[in-house]
């Protein structure tokens, strides 16, 4: 029985538990990764280093005496070794299997910060995994234990006569080694060699072949002919480790002609070990590839990820002086020109124009410091894709390509979730049952692929099957019907525009998806959280060949691209992801509809909104100025925002409201502007939700 | 003091041998792979060698092998786990004077380290 909540006790102090967990985190990373590729016919480097990474948590956990991971790790090691061998096909079963001890690992390893006994069971876990070898061995178990009889053979006697008449010594020598010595085989092997340096060994129990080959055991006996004596022997063969009886002892002409003395009985059965199929053919001493992750890790520098965000605000800090420093810098030239002061002018130019470069460099580094390839995330994939599969009766296979593409950590962090939740769906619902799919004349496997890939300033990622696609018009009456599009709106739409509703709230998507009713993820949370990201999703189907949805998100969540504009005398930057388009109030399209001014464009009546007052600004404005219109989107629904000034494009470093005024509704951040104002970013997704004519797809 | 060379690829492990090592008043340098190991044996002279087996770039039997090629007298004492039978074998065909099975106890580390160095 485990005993819950027990705490524990492990040999090694708080600074070492650092360590021990960050490479055992990397070998737990490096098994995740790569056991669901073991199954079928795995590249022999691949098996590899799946055994090494287990060996080596075995290594260290024994060490600090976590013996559940320790035995949990020497099966899982086992078994490893024995598909390294051959002797074992990683079959699905063999997979299963050490997949489920490495979840139990990966609890057993937090044991070691948590202190506290997790209650893991893991002797079931170790008797799957070794069960599985069950057969295997039962095949190569040719152990036969039966110790010849203590007579030497003939010729051998003959030949110890003869030496004892020549004036040599005979010798019969007993080791014992001890039930802790934990490779008997290769101790045995170590007396032999000294014996052999030693003196003549006319005979062995068990025979010279057999201990050369491995198949020593926890007791040898050995006749012994040669001009040496007895304590000179027992002192060179006590040099061996492990031995806890050793007997040298002269022989008579008569002991060695009749039957020799009984020799101590071996200690006990071997170890499991031992009963182990005795020829194994490993190569270890294949060049084993560098480039696995934990090389790279070794490699590398951990920086706290707060460390990271905190010189990320400070250049961002240094940004926005640069900039103010250009405009003094416009300012101040033509002052100093007039004065005369060229040189102090070209110098001054120069330096803040260096200046400006070394700030540019300096936030790159930075950004790209925060980058990590998005690897991190496609690698947990095929475990998910495998689980589900398995899970809805599937026979699926996953491709992923673009792992090397980067992108900021905060945006790995929050993009996980929804490409799970998209993957799923697609197992789940898109891809078809092995009968369904060969019915169709499809193979019975079908693909999903993943890829990633960067495209100036955005990073996609793209999940596509080769399933059954959406049935658009079961979509299309699904809107209908719950009143989430008007009829003739839904009627009107193109096929594309109508795949987009299955990101609408209210939509079951499990229903309109598949006809199994299932455990649909709502597509319209998966939208919402990639919207957050200042992202886009879109998704493409054909109907019988498949679905793609593909995802465009920011590099990084630090910096946005933004119009900015002028509303009420308050600068704001709208995202320029939800902006689709700017023009003059005075060439707009706008008329009443229902009592609302609404813009027509290409197409589409939005509602025109005066921006400050849908942010709560009350103070009339002044009328002269001619203003101007922004459209701005959320997924399906656009808003025209009245403003009154544009101000162009420009990079914005994105700081906390709550920093610097207090959160406000309508707003996501704010940052500070080139002459040191604040600008306030927009939430272009709860304004347009907000104002936004219901359902005007 | 004897100096011991420590070669394996995970850090813990070689933290763990350092320190029962040091504490014993042993010099000691540390490898983090076969070729690594073969580098600093030709460069510092050990006078004892622990050497784990399964190492990546190059593993322990042929960085015994390299090391007994380049000074036949060296002193190495394989570090092994569970089910590597075969290979300590081999290690020990191939010159290598002692073993031990990890996990490794302190005493029996310092056992087979002066013994090594004896």
């Amino acid at each position: 029985m485990t005993s819950t909540g027990t705490r524990l006790q492990f040999d090694l102090d708080d600074d070492d538990v650092k360590l021990f967990c960050e490479e055992a985190d990397e070998q737990l990373e490096l098994l995740d990764n790569s056991l669901v590729q073991l199954e079928g016919e795995p590249d022999p480097d691949l098996v590899q280093q799946i055994f090494r990474a287990a060996h080596t948590l075995k290594g260290s956990s024994a060490t600090i005496g976590h013996k559940k991971m320790a035995s949990l790790t020497h099966a899982m090691e086992t078994v490893l070794d024995a598909v390294r061998q051959g002797r074992k096909s990683p079959t699905s079963d063999v997979v299963d299997a050490l997949l489920a001890a490495l979840d139990a690992l990966r609890v057993l390893a937090r044991e070691v910060v948590t202190r506290i006994d997790s209650g893991t069971e893991t002797a079931r876990l170790q008797s799957d995994l070794l069960a599985l070898l069950e057969e295997t061995d039962a095949e190569a178990a040719t152990v036969a234990d039966d110790r010849p009889a203590r007579r030497l053979p003939e010729a051998v006697t003959n030949a110890a006569l003869a030496a004892l008449h020549q004036g040599r010594s005979a010798f019969l020598v007993d080791v014992v080694f001890g039930d802790d010595c934990q490779l008997p085989s290769i101790r045995c092997f170590q007396v032999l060699q000294e014996m052999d340096a030693l003196a003549e060994v006319a005979h062995t129990w068990p025979e010279r072949a057999a201990i050369e080959a491995g198949g020593g055991e926890f007791a040898l006996s050995a006749v012994l002919v040669g001009n040496t004596e007895e304590e000179h022997l027992h002192g060179a063969l006590a040099a061996v480790s492990d031995i806890v009886q050793l007997q040298v002892r002269l022989l008579s002409a008569e002991e060695v002609e009749g039957p020799l003395q009984a020799a101590p009985a071996p200690a006990k059965a071997p170890p499991a070990e031992a009963g182990r199929p005795k020829l194994q053919v490993v190569d270890e001493s294949a060049p084993a590839q560098a480039a696995g992750p934990a090389r790279k890790a070794a490699q590398s520098v951990r920086i706290d990820v707060e460390r990271l965000d905190g010189l990320m605000n400070l250049v961002g800090e240094l940004v926005i002086d640069r900039t103010r420093l250009q405009q003094i810098r416009e300012q101040l030239t033509p002052v100093l020109k007039d004065a005369n002061l060229n040189e102090l002018t070209d110098n001054f130019e120069e330096t803040t124009a260096h200046l400006a470069r070394v700030t540019d460099e300096l936030q790159e580094e930075i950004m790209r410091s925060r980058m990590l390839p998005v690897r991190s995330v496609l690698t947990r994939l095929p475990r998910l894709v495998r689980d589900v599969a398995s899970k809805c009766g599937k026979k699926v296979e996953l491709l992923t390509a673009g792992e090397e593409t980067e992108l900021d950590r905060s945006v790995i962090e929050e993009i996980s979730d929804p490409l799970v939740h998209i993957l799923r769906n697609a197992v789940d619902h898109g891809i078809e049952s092995p009968e369904e799919r060969r019915a169709a004349g499809k193979p019975e496997t079908g693909t999903v692929r993943v890829t990633a890939w960067n495209q100036e300033t955005y990073i996609y990622l793209s999940v596509q099957d080769d399933g059954k696609g959406i049935d658009v018009d079961a979509l299309r009456r699904k809107a209908v019907e719950r009143g989430l599009v008007p009829k003739e709106v839904a009627e009107a739409a193109t096929d594309e525009a109508v795949l987009q509703y299955i990101f609408f709230a209210g939509l079951s998507t499990a229903k309109v998806l598949s006809d199994v009713s299932g455990r649909g993820v709502g597509m319209d949370i998966v939208r919402t959280n990639i919207e957050r990201l200042n992202g886009e999703i879109k998704v493409r189907s054909t109907r019988g060949k498949g679905s793609e949805f593909i995802i465009q998100l920011p590099l990084t969540l630090a910096t946005t691209k933004a119009l900015m504009v002028v509303a009420a005398g308050t600068v704001y930057a709208l995202p320029l992801v939800s902006v689709t388009e700017a023009l003059a109030e005075d060439d707009a399209d706008i008329h009443s509809v229902n009592g609302r001014r609404t813009l027509r464009l290409r197409g589409r009546l939005l509602p025109v909104v005066d921006l400050a007052r849908a942010l709560g600004e009350t103070r009339p404005r002044a009328i002269d100025a001619s203003r101007f219109v922004v459209a701005a989107k959320h997924s399906d629904r656009q808003v025209a925002f009245l403003v009154d000034r544009l101000l162009g494009e420009q990079d914005v470093v994105v700081k906390s409201l709550g920093d610097l005024i207090g959160n406000r509704k309508g707003l996501t951040g704010a940052t500070i502007l080139g002459d040191g104002s604040l600008g306030l970013i927009l939430d272009t997704a709860s304004l347009v939700s907000e104002q936004a004519y219901p359902a005007t797809a | 003091m004897a100096t011991i060379l420590v070669v394996d690829d995970a850090a813990f492990m070689r933290m763990r041998m350092s320190k029962i090592l040091s504490e014993a008043g042993y010099e000691v340098v540390q490898a983090e792979n076969g070729l690594d190991a073969l580098g600093k044996y030709k460069a510092q002279r050990p006078d004892a060698v622990l050497m784990d087996i399964t190492m990546p770039e190059m593993d322990g039997l042929t960085a015994l092998k390299e090391i007994k090629a380049h000074d036949p007298s060296a002193r190495i004492a394989m570090v092994t786990a569970l089910g590597q039978q075969q290979i300590v074998l081999e290690a020990v065909k191939s010159g290598a004077k002692d073993f031990l099975v990890k996990p490794c106890e302190g005493d029996r580390v310092l056992a087979a380290v002066s013994k090594l160095c004896a």
